[in-house]
């Protein structure tokens, strides 16, 4: 082999990728070319340099693999949903804007009825759920004590900034019991939920009732974010029935919340 | 059906992932999991050497498992599970890189220190524990940024088999299987790259310079 094709190979030569009659040959081409030697002692320093570069690598992000199973969550949780969401968005939207113009009414009407006079408080709850596909089942199943004048309404996750105003905007013109069913599909809508509680002003009961305990769901971050609202606002009250309440045997179920506000 | 399962048959024996991929297929949620457990940080680590930004190498790294999560009823076994997720990896990377250009965010190609996230603070990034470097791997952090310059700073085609040979040591082998060439167009073209740096890093290469 002449020695510009032998010396193609220098790198596998120092890398020891060569063998048999190719090693013997670049053997025997060193020894008798010391300008191969030098150029042999310039390769090897320079993949010196390049592997000390490889040995700084860089950090993986915290919790890579959490965050990327929860983008899978989302992901999956789209792709089954998608055609459902299509529909309910905007029929749930319109019903919400019936409801909320229609209760106040409604409720001045009953309250007399409903509200014993000695009662200094009133009960509102609010019930979240964590997957849409159970919207149908669940309708009954959220409510556990439904009151004459209580109003069932559902809404999809991509309304959840509207459901935050909505009882912002409203809390004080609702007079009596409200019942939400609202599909949560991510931690970011818990995060929300959280910074929402995190602020009210008003006390807060939350029963966390899950109809079943979904593994795709991280119920240990939704718990630790409502623990850490418990911790720092006095005005949430929250009661985990979590494990007495789960029913088995519904894939399509996942965590539902009620909120009950009270005041 | 029963061809798909021929195809990914053949695999069983050489591919460590391939009872995972299986389960995964059949929408075992636990299989996916670990091979996300196993690979995330093989798959940011080339998405970082090839994007070098942090956040678009981790916002590359969701992409990519994304894509694999929706592909992997795709996935035929005709190579290993890695090296077809080096594939994606490789492609969403460079795909990412030449749209990041061409918005020129990436002004000179070099590396965007504030981007990078680690704990040497020298060098911006991290020494695995396990790798800590010797005094022969040791280099000052002039000479380390020369470097990955002259690398960044290479033909696409030469610099990709530099980063899988010289920084992720990958074998020509499995380097071949990923760009889906021959081992031997592998290995000249690592050469033509070593011999492009050769030139570019000539001051770094005397003996006792580092």
């Amino acid at each position: 082999m002449k020695r510009e094709e032998l010396l193609k190979k220098i790198d596998l030569y120092i890398e020891g990728e060569l063998s048999g009659k190719e090693l013997e040959e670049f053997n025997r081409l060193v020894e008798k070319c010391p300008e191969c030697r030098e150029e042999i002692q310039k390769y090897r320093n320079l993949l010196k340099l390049t592997h000390a570069v490889a040995r700084y690598k860089p950090a993986p992000p915290p919790n890579l693999h959490l965050k990327i199973m929860k983008k899978i969550e989302e992901e999956r949780f789209r792709e089954k949903s998608s055609p459902l969401l299509h529909f309910l968005v905007p029929a749930l939207t319109l019903a919400l804007i019936l409801a909320i113009i229609a209760i106040p009414s409604f409720l001045n009407l009953t309250e007399e009825s409903s509200v014993p006079a000695s009662s200094h408080r009133e009960n509102r709850n609010i019930t979240l759920t964590e997957n849409k596909d159970t919207l149908q089942n669940m309708q009954g199943l959220t409510s556990p004590s439904p009151a004459p004048d209580e109003a069932s309404l559902k809404l999809a996750s991509e309304e959840f900034n509207d459901f935050i105003n909505t009882i912002q905007n409203q809390r004080k013109k609702l007079e009596n019991k409200i019942t939400y069913i609202y599909p949560i599909t991510s931690s970011a809508s818990w995060k929300k939920l959280a910074e929402y509680l995190r602020l009210s002003d008003e006390p807060v009961k939350i029963a966390i009732r899950p109809i079943i305990k979904n593994r795709n769901v991280d119920y240990v971050d939704l718990i630790s974010h409502l623990d850490e609202v418990r911790n720092t606002n006095p005005y949430v009250e929250i009661e985990d029935a979590s494990t007495s309440t789960r029913v088995a045997g519904n894939p399509g179920a996942g965590v539902v919340l009620q909120i009950s506000v009270l005041k | 059906m029963d061809g798909e399962l021929f195809e990914l048959t053949i695999n069983r024996f050489n591919d460590p992932d391939f009872e995972l991929v299986i389960a995964a297929r059949k929408g075992n949620e636990d299989a996916f999991s670990e091979l996300v457990q196993k690979y995330s940080h093989q798959v940011f680590s080339l998405s970082m050497r090839i994007l070098n930004d942090y956040g678009e190498a981790e916002d590359l790294t969701q992409e990519v498992f994304i894509k694999v999560f929706k592909k992997i009823n795709s996935f035929k076994g005709k190579s290993k599970f890695s090296t077809w997720l080096y594939q994606i990896t490789l492609n969403a990377a460079i795909n990412r890189l030449n749209y990041l250009k061409k918005r020129r965010h990436y002004d000179s190609g070099f590396i965007n220190e504030t981007s990078v996230r680690g704990e040497d603070e020298d060098y911006g990034i991290e020494v695995s524990s396990n790798e800590r470097t010797s005094e022969e791997d040791y280099i000052g952090k002039e000479t380390y940024h020369k470097i990955i310059e002259e690398i960044y700073a290479l033909p696409e085609e030469f610099r990709v088999v530099i980063i899988f040979r010289d920084l992720e040591e990958k074998s020509y082998q499995e380097i071949a299987e990923i760009l889906k060439l021959p081992e031997g167009t592998v290995k000249s073209r690592i050469h033509r790259a070593r011999e492009v740096l050769k030139k570019k890093l000539e001051p770094y290469l005397k003996d006792g310079e580092k």
